[in-house]
């Protein structure tokens, strides 16, 4: 009974495949297993072994041509043994493509062009791939397989173990499925991005029927050496490499024994290949990515290097901050005479009446607060390409404390009046020196409010809090002589009790103009101060 | 964004452990968020996953005549001590949490030690102490000095301030660095710290100009401050931690309720 050979599935999203050679001709008898002809898809180079044994009759499909998956490409007569006869023709072609293409794991190397991978390609196999561990790491040790071969793996379930340096870290599995492939012995040290496993999925009919060539056995030894240019095949052995490799070699008269494999076990990728080409134009020798990749790291003259990079990390989330929001600042000077006087006048029977201190932050909170209320673009918040007009004013105060700067936050503080705001500054100001607030205290503001006043500053330019709208920095109290004129135009030069505020603000969503009325509006209530403090 | 932050005192290597188990736990379900544990240790020696009992060099009946305990561990790293004066910290963060430096779906471990040890640096530049890294030799060091007339070797080594070892698993960290403030020295000649031969360990009160004080106290304030700072959270103190997994107890009676 004849077999029909079909073009194999070899990912998700592939179609299609072009027959690159045949390696038997019609007439030939072929064992099962035994390589038919090489195909080549979006991202993959894979022999394709007889699903049967027996002679191969009739051959469809010329080489070069591009074809449907499942359509048949040739048909086997029986052999000797009638083997593989009760097989349907479909399904074991399917099958037995699974570990060519498994065993075909230069498919991320080989990648011709970079862009879209397409489903990795492995047909019903995933890779697993040694984990980035850190920017300059490159490689990682595997110091145990916490999953055996034919175990199955749910998605996150730790299967193996690796360390580096001073990091031990239990990698999880990407994906559900079992495990049908080690690639990488416990004490191997591989490079990143190497295939360490290969998971099948969840029905995983594992390697077990053709794929002899890859099992266990090959990993570590040369996945260890490092890109460092060695070449790789040890053994006197034809190097691995791909059909597309082999023709490459071939056109161009290469021995590829003489080229260092930068894939899986020392595959030789194309990119190998390519990098022994006779370039026209002396493009420095694309060898091994990896061979750039690993010099990277080389530390340089000067022990403290790795500190710079290491604050432009640290300093980022506030120039994020910067890059998210462009930033603009606007200083308004306040006189702030009538509210010291005030202050003075009321203080101390205020601690006596209310048991609080009467300080300053209440007042500038609550002319915050009420500015705000006329001015919902300022406690707004952007999120994505839409604005969002908070319902409540949230408000943070930031506290430098020893243990660092902490912004609890005073919410619904709209609904207070100035007693309750300068209750709850007091409440949290305390709590936070106590370490009492709770996680949730810290989080949802819609606006901040900073003292950057307290070494003495006139005023400071703060980085808004994202995804807030603006911030309020709040500057140093000093006396000031100011000129001030009377009602009839005589100008008279005063000492005052001065202090200096600056909006930052995020100028996507609040215009210059917004922020100029919101700080006229915020100066004016400080400076009319007419509120009944309680 | 914030940091649970727990200082439990002198704790038993031991209980520790069991109290840092239950907070990954707790973490690994997300049922608190992240957490920096700071605490002591009575002396203990413990051996990272790479270490080598060779680099123990006191017998055992000598460490148990002076109530030491040795503990196998799962961390990163080779042998160290832990002893009174040392301010332990166990960061239990999700890498995949909006963490710096962050690129690709999680923080890579190694640059989570990186930020450890930037933590460090910047607790010890806070009592004037200057200190940095060594390359391939992850810890907090101090700086060498002098330089023989070849410039080959320093006269004065490198010194160990603090020493980090970690473990991940579901990408939540734990163990973590041990910074020594004014730890017994003379403890360390029991081991081999970290397997590194030609350097020496010191302890911040060791290195700091006169006059400076150095207390415990004022080292978890540093480190946590310094953490926040790194770390870009803001570090919101938790009184016990009782009050730390209460969250998690409550999600866990109400699943056991259903």
């Amino acid at each position: 009974m004849p077999t029909d050979v079909v073009m194999p599935q070899m990912g998700e999203s592939i179609t299609e495949g072009t027959l690159t050679k045949w390696l038997k001709k019609v007439g030939d008898s072929v064992q099962r297993d035994e390589p038919l002809f090489e195909i080549s898809t979006d991202k993959v180079d894979a022999e394709i072994p007889s699903p049967a044994a027996g002679t191969l009759q009739e051959i469809k499909v010329a080489e070069g041509a591009t074809v449907q998956v499942n359509t048949v490409v040739c048909v086997l007569g029986e052999g000797t043994t009638g083997a593989a006869s009760s097989e349907t023709a479909a399904a074991p072609a399917a099958d037995t493509v699974t570990p060519a293409a498994i065993d075909a794991p230069a498919t991320k190397v080989t990648a011709p062009d970079a862009a879209s991978a397409a489903a990795p390609a492995a047909g019903s196999g995933t890779d697993v791939l040694m984990p980035q561990m850190g920017e300059s790491i490159t490689e990682g040790t595997i110091t145990k397989w916490l999953k055996k071969v034919g175990d199955t793996v749910q998605r996150d379930e730790p299967i193996f173990e690796i360390s580096t340096d001073k990091v031990d870290a239990e990698i999880p599995s990407p994906v559900a499925g079992t495990l049908t492939d080690i690639k990488a012995a416990e004490g191997a040290t591989v490079q990143v991005n190497t295939v360490v496993a290969v998971i099948g999925g969840a029905a995983g009919k594992p390697v077990g029927a053709a794929a002899a060539p890859t099992p266990p056995s090959v990993p570590a030894p040369q996945a260890k050496a490092p890109a460092a240019g060695v070449p790789a095949p040890a053994s006197g052995e034809r190097p691995r490499s791909s059909p597309l490799v082999r023709k490459i070699a071939k056109d161009n008269n290469i021995d590829l024994t003489q080229i260092a494999g930068s894939g899986s076990a020392g595959r030789i990728t194309k990119n190998d290949i390519l990098g022994h080409l006779p370039k026209p134009a002396g493009q420095a020798g694309s060898t091994p990515p990896a061979t750039a990749k690993a010099a990277a790291p080389t530390p340089l003259p000067g022990e403290l290097v790795p500190m710079t990079k290491m604050r432009s990390i640290i300093a980022r989330r506030m120039v994020e901050s910067k890059q998210t929001s462009p930033h603009v600042h606007t200083v308004f000077k306040v006189d702030m005479t009538r509210i010291v006087r005030l202050r003075e006048k009321e203080k101390a029977k205020y601690e006596q009446k209310n048991g609080v201190k009467l300080t300053y932050m209440p007042f500038i909170t609550r002319a915050a607060i009420m500015t705000l209320r006329k001015h919902p673009i300022v406690n707004g918040s952007v999120e994505g390409d839409a604005i969002r007009y908070n319902k409540n004013i949230n408000i943070g105060i930031a506290v430098a404390l020893e243990w660092g700067l902490i912004v609890p936050v005073i919410k619904q503080s709209e609904e207070k009046n100035f007693l309750g705001i300068a209750r709850a500054i007091a409440d949290v100001a305390e709590r936070a020196r106590g370490k009492k607030l709770a996680a949730d205290e810290v989080s949802g503001g819609t606006f901040t409010l900073t003292n950057s006043g307290i070494f003495g500053e006139q005023f400071g330019t703060p980085i808004i809090n994202q995804p807030q709208a603006a911030i309020l920095g709040i500057g140093g109290l000093n006396k000031e002589a100011e000129v001030l004129t009377d009602k009839d135009g005589n100008d008279s030069i005063a000492i005052r009790s001065i202090q200096r505020f600056t909006l930052g603000f995020d100028h996507r969503i609040v215009d210059g103009a917004d922020a100029g009325k919101f700080m006229s509006d915020f100066k004016a209530y400080l400076e009319n101060w007419a509120e009944d403090i309680g | 964004m914030f940091v649970h932050l727990l200082h439990l005192g002198r704790v038993p290597y031991a209980e520790a452990l069991e109290i840092q188990a239950r907070v990954v736990a707790a973490r690994k379900l997300n049922l608190i968020g992240d957490t920096l544990l700071l605490l002591e240790h009575p002396p203990v020696i413990t051996l990272g996953r790479n270490a080598s009992r060779s680099n123990v060099l006191a017998t055992d009946e000598f460490l148990s005549g002076k109530g030491v305990e040795l503990h196998a561990v799962n961390r990163g790293g080779d042998v160290t001590y832990h002893g009174p004066g040392q301010l332990v910290g166990y960061p239990i963060l999700d890498l995949r949490g909006d963490l710096p430096g962050k690129r690709g779906p999680y923080l890579g471990p190694v640059d989570f030690v990186r930020l450890l040890e930037e933590t460090l640096i910047r607790a010890c530049a806070n009592f004037g102490v200057m200190a940095k890294r060594i390359p391939k030799c992850t810890g907090v060091w101090t700086f060498g000095g002098g330089e023989n007339a070849d410039g080959a070797r320093p006269e004065i080594r490198e010194k160990k301030l603090a020493a980090i070892g970690v473990h991940v698993s579901q990408s939540v960290t734990s163990h973590g660095f041990a910074l020594n403030v004014t730890t017994d020295l003379r403890d360390y000649d029991w081991i081999v710290p970290c397997g590194i031969r030609d350097r020496g360990v010191t302890s911040l009160e060791m290195e700091v100009d006169e006059g400076v004080e150095v207390s415990m106290e004022r080292a978890v304030n540093a480190t946590a401050r310094n953490f926040g700072h790194v770390f870009g959270r803001q570090m919101v103190w938790c009184a016990s931690i009782e009050q730390l997994l209460a969250p998690a107890r409550e999600t866990y009676r109400e699943s056991q309720a259903l």
